[in-house]
């Protein structure tokens, strides 16, 4: 097995998340790869449950496909997802390049999942602004100094910062310096009158986001209790 | 009833109750159905405390004993609701069928409330099935399983015209709690499965004539089911699935249940232990005993008081099924002497 490559590798995979819990899926213990010495990278998923929604496996195949696919030395990639009740259509047309109306004709719409992906995303860019402009109230400012704050404003540098410019930009929304800093998730700045309430709406989001990731952990590690310690 | 030890009772309806069979000879499609009962099974497993941990050939068909000795006499359950989930696909008797939740109420007629459940696929013949369980049953309640597979369709939505059928049907037998599931494998699979929208239309719909009482308040959805709630009167949330997190994940059984507070408030949630997959006693002990830390009453400004117990282990669910509860089992009921 090519060590160094399979860190890589695992790298690549840390920054795939679950579209739903906006957590990586390495940490969440959902995704594992190995490389061997001819470049050839295999990557397995294995789920919460077997019943985990169809459309996320595909998600979350797809993009640790793409994400491992582009790190440099791989000359292959294998995804297989393991252990779930459309795991052989999922592997199939993930492997084959194909999308997800393909894999399940008779029981898609054509509209792909695209318009399911940005619900998520901005679920994810919701919960990460609430934690980021309490942590902007708890240090002292006011909502109306916390509404003035522009993108430059912020410390960058911060990684909880970083991941939220991230969700920002996934959105389409301007992370620009002169940019507002609390905004909608259509870029409308949040006006004064009005953080107290989307604040507390925010709140139950971000809330609801971690009980599930939560939930859903503490299910992979009843399935899965040492996943840690097998190999793919 | 449930006398806590500082004498404070409480009156227990179980909002959902299942007598499954998921063993091996009920098996029909045995990866679907292993997958299921698996998937029930670990659920039970990752929030149950170890000691209320069963075998897994128990769990898959549990006799009629047990679930009595479970519920009624270990489990201080006064009322519990069975809501059946039909699965007809996966196990050749169905899953947890009308049927058999028949055969329970009838031999424990006080214990139980008797549900059914409907699929607007079944189409005509369903609904002259749900005219003849009525008149039978004389039922007040129905269980919707939207996600629930039937031959090559993976679900059905509440806002379907035949669904409405069916909800104008419940409306004109008195049939006026409906309790919907979501699950994950509705159609068109390329859009949220969890997804409670139709909840919040069918509401507006019916808002004089039925209730909506979403069962694990649509978790994993549970933020999308508060907005709808806060806005339609007629709709409540189902406490299973969360009620076991007040052992397993304290933190955010505080963090949740402060916020379904605040949304839709102490008088529309209801307790329920979704039996088998927990068993009531230890959610209720643990429940009473429970109290929200400092930081989320102060920042959320909601309270889990005795009254705010009494109203969530049954005093709600009481009203909906016109339960009769007595004096002393009511909101501001004082503590009974202590015992010796």
């Amino acid at each position: 097995m090519a060590t160094d490559l399979t860190a890589s590798v695992t790298g690549a995979l840390d920054a795939v998340t679950d579209p739903e819990l906006d957590r990586s899926v390495v940490e969440l213990g959902f995704a594992r790869a190995a490389v061997d010495d001819a470049g050839r990278a295999l990557v397995e998923l294995r789920l919460p449950t077997f019943w985990c929604a169809a459309n996320f496996a595909y998600l979350m195949a797809s993009d640790a496909r793409d994400a491992v696919a582009a790190v440099p030395g791989v000359r292959s990639v294998t995804v297989r997802l393991v252990d779930h009740f459309v795991a052989d259509e999922v592997t199939a047309s993930v492997n084959a390049g194909r999308s997800f109306d393909d894999a399940f004709p008779e029981h898609t719409d054509g509209a792909g999942l695209d318009a399911l992906r940005r619900f998520f995303w901005v679920k994810a860019f919701t919960a990460r602004q609430e934690v980021l402009l309490h942590r902007l109230l708890a240090e002292g400012r006011s909502d109306g100094e916390v509404c003035a704050l522009r993108v430059g404003d912020l410390d960058t540098a911060d990684p909880e910062t970083g991941a939220y410019l991230e969700r920002r930009g996934r959105l389409g929304i301007s992370t620009a310096a002169e940019a507002p800093v609390a905004v909608h998730p259509n870029g409308q700045p949040i006006a004064v009158e009005r953080l107290g309430s989307y604040l507390t709406r925010a709140r139950m989001t971000r809330v609801c986001m971690e009980a599930n990731g939560s939930l859903c952990g503490g299910l992979h590690a009843t399935r899965y209790p040492r996943h840690e310690e097998t190999t793919v | 009833m449930y006398t806590a030890p500082d004498g404070t009772t409480y009156y227990v309806v179980d909002g959902h109750v299942h007598w499954w069979d998921a063993s091996n000879a009920n098996y029909r499609n045995e990866r679907n159905a292993d997958g299921w009962i698996r998937c029930f099974y670990d659920y039970h497993r990752n929030l149950s405390p170890a000691e209320y941990v069963w075998p897994f050939e128990l769990y898959q068909q549990y006799p009629e004993e047990r679930m009595i000795q479970d519920l009624f006499v270990d489990g201080y359950v006064d009322k519990a609701i069975f809501l059946p989930t039909a699965l007809t696909d996966f196990y050749t008797n169905g899953f947890n069928t009308t049927e058999r939740d028949a055969y329970m109420k009838e031999r424990h007629p006080d214990r139980f409330i008797l549900n059914s459940c409907w699929d607007p696929r079944d189409e005509e013949a369903g609904l002259r099935k749900l005219e003849e369980e009525a008149a039978r049953h004389g039922l007040k309640g129905v269980k919707l399983y939207t996600a629930e597979w039937r031959g090559s369709s993976k679900g059905w939505k509440l806002t379907d015209p035949m669904s409405r059928r069916y909800l104008d049907k419940c409306a004109e037998l008195g049939i006026v709690n409906i309790h919907v599931h979501k699950g994950p494998t509705i159609w068109p699979l390329n859009k949220d499965s969890f997804d409670v929208s139709d909840v919040d239309d069918v509401a507006t719909e019916y808002r004089d004539s039925l209730r909506f009482i979403v069962e694990h308040c649509g978790m994993p959805r549970v933020d999308d089911f508060c907005w709808i709630a806060t806005q339609e009167p007629n709709v409540y949330g189902g406490l299973a699935v969360l009620m076991p997190f007040v052992h397993a994940r304290p933190r955010y059984f505080a963090e949740v249940l402060s916020e379904l507070l605040w949304w839709v408030g102490e008088d529309r949630l209801t307790f329920a232990s979704d039996y088998a997959l927990w068993s009531p006693k230890w959610i209720i002990e643990k429940f009473v005993d429970f109290t929200l830390p400092d930081d989320i009453m102060e920042q959320k400004g909601v309270e889990l008081t005795t009254d705010v117990k009494r109203k969530i282990l049954g005093l709600n669910a009481a009203k909906l099924y016109d339960l009769e509860v007595p004096a002393e089992l009511q909101v501001g009921a004082a503590p009974a002497p202590a015992a010796v």
